[in-house]
């Protein structure tokens, strides 16, 4: 993530962050972003976040 | 019964010789207090220690018939753990002189068992850290040795459990804050399924992750209080309807045929010797006992661990917004650092994390629990870091270490999957080893089971640090 976005995007929430902290998020969003990206790109149209409780109770013995 | 006597009671042992009068509540409150007040200059496990009520408690429980299954036992918890009127600091500055809004559901079961709060415990700051650090109230100190973290965030529990100056207490676990301190201080605990036991009353981090159970010195008395605790509440509107089984009563049924999974990818990986060493040994014991070992293959982790993180710092942000723009410099550097980050979030990103949820879950039962009924492996592959190591401002480097140390815990927190742990033996320089048994959701018995059964031939949970 490009640091001037991850500043503007946490200074739109009223909050001041300091630099380390904008370097910080860049890097570790990105780092994030980009293990998930397949798998989210995999993701089915129809995967909605309840489907979790459902398969819970699919799962249980 | 002399005060060493007492202290090396489990709760379940301690409850029955109040029960049949071989000793008091009384006896114990005063014994646990004298241990507490040993131990806290060196280990700093304590946030508050409420001696005059506890006393008097104890005084009325010796007076009165058996309430519970708890009846006389002495018990702190994690400070997160609301009771009405009374605050709750959560390890931090800006909650310390807030009176809790309600009592939190646990709490109100435990006191109803008979279960007697003679104090809080140290934790991180609003639950967000895995080493168990506080800059507010000093770090919390392992009593296995002073120098390495204690795991966190529900550090005063797994250090007050250990030193024998608390006998079971209350952690709290989003990533890793029971397991981990169990793990490196070398107690027993039940992070049970997600959605098992009611949040209410106890402080939220992240909504879609955060998960209430017990840190404990032996797997059945993890069973008895995560049973006291588990079970529906109409004011936790997540919490499964399901009835809770009677884990107790089941737990010593034998395990002979039970199917424990070793992970061929992933838990090894970066394991060290030592480690591996203890959860071999471990499972040959599991062998004697007539379970079976099967080698399993578990999905890819890296995006599971991933999607936690988004989700977590995500809903953590949200809650903690108003402070970051109003109150930012009463949060320690490492923690603030950690929540601005899920101010820069997108949406997407954190509906995908929980889209995700399913499709993995299903993806990592299929895998594991196809072939195994439990999944065994270690809580920590690395050596308990050192508090200097850990000492640390928020950066990329920070996050990748607190990464390593979540490793083992934060895709059983994505997956919602109820896991037991218990001290599996000791490396070289003195520090327990933790075991993980991971079960299918809503099958915390056989993990229990088989925690017990390991526990009925090994004596690792019986060590005591000294202190």
């Amino acid at each position: 993530m490009n640091p001037n976005l991850a500043k503007t995007l946490i200074e739109e929430h009223g909050v001041q962050p300091s630099p380390a902290h904008v370097e910080a998020t860049a890097n570790i969003l990105a780092t994030l972003f980009k293990i998930t990206a397949e798998r989210f790109a995999e993701l089915p149209l129809e995967a909605e976040p309840a489907a979790f409780v459902l398969e819970q109770r699919r799962q249980a013995p | 019964m002399s005060p060493d006597e007492i202290l090396t009671l489990s709760c379940t042992q301690l409850a029955a010789a109040i029960r049949e009068r071989h000793t008091t509540a009384l006896a114990a409150m005063e014994t646990v207090l004298e241990r507490a007040r040993e131990v806290q200059p060196k280990l700093n496990c304590f946030l508050r220690i409420d001696e005059a009520r506890a006393l008097e408690a104890a005084r009325q429980a010796d007076r009165q018939p058996a309430r519970g299954p708890l009846h006389g036992v002495p018990m702190a918890h994690k400070d997160m753990y609301y009771r009405e009127g009374v605050a709750s600091s959560c390890g931090s500055k800006i909650l310390r002189e807030r009176p809790a809004p309600a009592t939190a559901t646990a709490l109100e079961r435990l006191d109803a068992a008979g279960a007697i709060q003679f104090g809080v415990l140290n934790m991180t700051e609003f639950a967000l850290g895995p080493t168990g650090h506080n800059w507010h109230y000093g770090h919390c100190r392992n009593p296995w040795n002073p120098e390495r973290i204690t795991g966190g965030s529900s550090s005063g529990t797994g250090a007050s459990v250990a030193a024998r100056a608390n006998f079971a207490g209350l952690g709290s676990d989003t990533g890793g804050s029971i397991r981990l301190p169990a793990a490196l201080c070398g107690t027993s605990a039940i992070k049970p399924t997600y959605a098992r036991v009611s949040r209410a009353g106890a402080m939220p981090l992240s909504h879609s992750l955060d998960t209430v159970g017990p840190l404990t010195r032996t797997v059945e008395d993890a069973a008895l209080v995560a049973q006291l605790i588990a079970g529906p509440d109409p004011r936790d509107p997540t919490c499964d309807p399901r009835p809770v089984p009677d884990w107790v009563s089941q737990i010593e049924n034998p395990i002979k045929g039970l199917r424990l999974g070793r992970p061929r990818q992933h838990f090894y990986d970066e394991c060290e010797p030592q480690i591996a060493a203890a959860m071999e040994a471990s499972l040959e014991a599991f062998g004697r006992l007539g379970a079976r070992i099967v080698e399993v293959d578990v999905p890819e982790f890296a995006a599971y661990s991933a999607a936690a993180v988004l989700i977590s710092t995500a809903e953590a942000a949200t809650l903690h917004r108003e402070w970051l723009r109003s109150r930012a410099g009463d949060y320690s550097d490492q923690v603030r650092g950690r929540l601005l980050q899920g101010l820069a979030i997108p949406a997407t990103a954190y509906i995908d994390a929980l889209r995700m949820r399913g499709p993995a879950l299903a993806e990592f039962c299929a895998q594991v629990f196809s072939k195994a009924d439990l999944l065994h492996a270690p809580v920590l592959g690395i050596p308990t870091p050192t508090i200097a190591e850990t000492e640390l401002g928020w950066s990329e480097r920070t996050a990748a270490v607190l990464a390593r140390i979540t490793r083992l815990t934060r895709p059983g927190s994505y997956l919602g999957l109820p896991t037991v742990c218990a001290n599996a033996g000791f490396t070289r320089d003195g520090m327990p080893i933790g075991l993980q048994l991971v079960a299918r959701p809503f099958d915390e018995a056989a993990a229990l089971r088989a925690g017990h059964a390991f526990q009925r031939v090994t004596d690792w949970h019986l060590r005591q640090p000294r202190v």
